[in-house]
């Protein structure tokens, strides 16, 4: 079970309305609860999706496709790397048009022995949903440069229509 | 360390209420917190008593961009300078002088005392494709004749004319908005852009548009293109066949992300400038699918 209520425990309200992005994007697509998430890539699996039921006002503040799918994309990527990643804990910083997540641990310092986490979403993606999975995850590993001394990226990529995520490691 | 935590968790928790503000739309509120957010962050960056990556060049990355979200321009390019004079990670390098090319890149949109009339924009790109007064002729070309395909498409619309599917426009709309671009001037790269450039003021006065108002309506188009929330342009622009070609249009002048990472425009108004700078690339306007606001 992926359960977007989760959400809710790692901060409230930002939480919340990144929960809340992921299920307007799932009914954009018809999807209900119980709906199947498939996982695939660096994880392979199978989610039932649980999520809150949200408000008219939500719906009216993620009008906008796009940042419904940003924000919807990056609800489901915490959820599953909480719990497929090993990490237990979420570092954020501000970057670019929003928050930076890293994986890591309660105790270090901050931003060490971690790992960056790159999200994106796409909400339908037509006929072809492996191949349009597949040149999004290849678009963000590219975005990173590759050095000996690299930090560890994981790439997630989540899917709206059918719905599937794909993760990867860099 | 421990106070570093404490500062950088108050830090993001503000950024997050903004980001929040900004997506109901209250930009006017989200700008207080973003700036309590960007002090909480430089509090963070003081607190550290050793130096250590990539604690260090993420949190200057970090407090950079907040200050870019409060307008301090020179702030954030101290803080972005400052990690990249030391030994950050590579690809949080990178990040760094991407941060570094936005500040820049806002400078340029600056008018720095070139007039503007009312039918003219200032049209700034910045990128590996693009240095001061030198673009690829390419990514200047293609946006330039989409650009031109853009504003006749406006000047049609407000003028009352029905979608075309195809052919010319009537030669009223055609001469009248016709495009007209200045020799390049020392930024990333700027060009002053004249819509209806040559006509006289009788002439102008005859068009069946306004000019001032095509131009506004582009400026309008740009910054829904990249997010800006408060622009409602589907509310402007309620002819379904006019905002898919608007948006189609408006894709292709939107960076690539890679070849021209932004595209800004500046136009005045009242006597104060209007920046619009999208930055957002191509492939993620893929996710347009308007009209529809309940069911993209």
């Amino acid at each position: 079970m992926l359960d977007l209520n989760e959400l809710r425990n790692i901060n409230s309200a930002w939480g919340m309305a990144l929960a809340e992005a992921a299920v307007v994007c799932l009914e954009w697509q018809n999807h209900r609860r119980g709906a199947e998430l498939q996982v695939v890539g660096y994880v392979s699996k199978r989610y039932i999706l649980d999520w809150p039921a949200i408000t008219d006002e939500a719906r009216r503040m993620l009008r906008d496709p796009r940042e419904a799918v940003e924000y919807g994309a990056t609800a489901i990527a915490i959820l599953l790397s909480k719990n497929e990643l090993g990490y237990p804990a979420f570092e954020r910083s501000r970057q670019g048009t929003g928050i930076d997540y890293w994986m890591g641990y309660e105790d270090g310092i901050l931003f060490q022995r971690q790992a960056q986490l790159e999200i994106s979403g796409i909400l339908n993606a037509g006929g072809d949903v492996a191949r349009a999975i597949r040149a999004r995850v290849n678009q963000k590993l590219r975005q990173t440069e590759r050095s000996s001394n690299s930090l560890p990226t994981y790439v997630i990529v989540v899917e709206f229509g059918s719905p599937i995520a794909e993760v990867q490691k860099r | 360390m421990r106070a570093v935590k404490e500062f950088h968790d108050k830090a993001m928790d503000l950024a997050e209420h903004a980001l929040l503000a900004r997506l109901r739309g209250d930009s006017e509120g989200a700008l207080p917190l973003f700036e309590q957010a960007l002090e909480y962050e430089v509090k963070a960056i003081e607190s550290m008593d050793e130096y250590v990556e990539p604690t260090f060049s993420v949190l200057h990355r970090s407090a950079g961009t907040l200050a870019l979200d409060c307008n301090q321009l020179r702030r954030a390019e101290k803080l972005a300078a400052t990690a990249l004079a030391k030994d950050p990670p590579p690809e949080i390098a990178a990040e760094l002088r991407d941060l570094l090319e936005r500040v820049h890149f806002q400078r340029h949109l600056a008018l720095k005392g070139v007039a503007l009339a009312e039918d003219e924009i200032q049209m700034s790109l910045s990128g590996p494709g693009a240095s001061i007064g030198v673009v690829c002729a390419e990514e200047f070309s293609n946006r330039i004749g989409d650009l031109a395909r853009l504003i006749t498409r406006i000047a049609e619309r407000q003028a009352g004319i029905p979608f075309r599917k195809g052919g010319q426009p009537p030669k009223s709309i055609g001469e009248g908005s016709r495009l007209f671009v200045s020799a390049p001037r020392a930024a990333s790269f700027a060009v002053t852009l004249r819509f209806s450039g040559i006509i006289g003021e009788e002439e102008r006065s005859r068009l069946p548009f306004n000019t001032a108002e095509v131009v506004d309506e582009f400026m309008d188009l740009m910054a829904f293109v990249n997010y800006t929330k408060d622009v409602d342009i589907q509310e402007s622009v309620p002819d379904a066949a006019y905002l898919r070609h608007y948006l189609k249009l408006a894709k292709s002048i939107a960076p690539d992300g890679e070849r021209i990472r932004q595209v800004g425009f500046t136009l005045v108004r009242g006597g104060n400038e209007r920046v619009v700078s999208v930055t957002r690339p191509a492939s993620e306007l893929l996710l347009l699918s308007l009209p529809g606001r309940t069911r993209p």
